[in-house]
This record gives C-alpha cells, structure tokens and sequence, in this order.
C-alpha cells in the first residue's frame, strides 16, 4: 500500500470518526445550528474524500460500489496490509 | 485534503492552538456548583460547543471535544494524592 493511500484511507478514518463523535454530541443538542453545518461540511468531506479513493483503489464497502470486471473486492492489498 | 472543502463557517469551531483547546479543557473541571440540586438525584452539566479537535487530531485522542479529553491523571480532580 503506497503512501498516499495510507493517507487518504487515515484521512477517511478521521473524518468517519469526527461524525460519529458529532452525531453523537447532536442526539443530544439537535438545535445547535453550528454543529450541524459542521456535521454536513464533515459528511460532504467524507464523502467525495471515498468516493475518490474508491475510484482509485478499489470498493471500501461491497453494498456501495458497483464492480468491473474482474472483481474488484478481493483485489490486494487490503487495508490493513501495509508494508 | 481539498482546502476548500472546508466550510468557512467551521474555522472558529476547529482549533489547532493548544492554549486555545486547553482553555476549552478547562471549562469544564471547575463547573459552576449547581444550585437547588436534590440529595440521591443525578446531575450532567449541559455541554456548549466552543471548540473542536480537526478530525485527525480527535482521531488520536479519541474524541473530538477537548473538554471530553479527560486522560485520567492528568484532571487535577482525578489525581491521587
């Protein structure tokens, strides 16, 4: 796994953590306007940020990515190989 | 990471400068007694959002709120002695 998709895949990782940790902190305050956008701004990030890693790499989920052929979710390396 | 990606709306939210986040860690160690409070009831101060870890940062401390970042020890309430 090269360098770069570490990075993205870490990115990724972070940016999926801050919404959860958000989510988390709006169940419980669901009218704060700031948080919100800041929620939105973080799923919008966190999205395009799979989306191109995806295209480049190859499917994070199975059941959100269509597949060419030849199967693309065994294709090496997965995520946790790294050298 | 896209720069502009960021919301401009967020800039004040997240914070980098540590005096800033340790300011934000303090707010809470010290609260304001409650008042009028009932014997055997309960009590959770309400948290009011002031400032953020960037999501790599909150990554690594394994929350995003500063003043949820309470590593035991270092909270001069939990400090033995």
């Amino acid at each position: 796994m090269d360098a770069t998709q570490q990075q993205m895949l870490h990115e990724l990782m972070a940016l999926d953590f801050s919404i959860i940790d958000m989510q988390l902190y709006l169940d419980t305050h669901p009218n704060d306007q700031r948080a919100i956008m800041y929620f939105n701004s973080l799923v919008q990030r966190a999205s395009v940020l799979r989306q191109t890693y995806q295209q480049k790499y190859g499917p994070l989920m199975v059941n959100t990515t269509t597949s060419s052929c030849p199967w693309q979710w065994i294709k090496d390396p997965w995520p946790w190989e790294r050298q | 990471m896209n720069e502009c990606m960021m919301s401009p709306c967020m800039t004040d939210l997240v914070k980098t400068d540590p005096k800033a986040l340790e300011q934000c860690k303090q707010q809470y160690f010290k609260p304001a007694p409650i008042t009028g409070a009932k014997l055997a009831h309960a009590y959770v101060p309400i948290q009011f959002l002031q400032c953020l870890y960037e999501p790599s940062a909150g990554l690594m401390q394994g929350t995003i709120f500063p003043e949820l970042d309470r590593p035991y020890g270092e909270d001069p309430e939990y400090l033995c002695n």
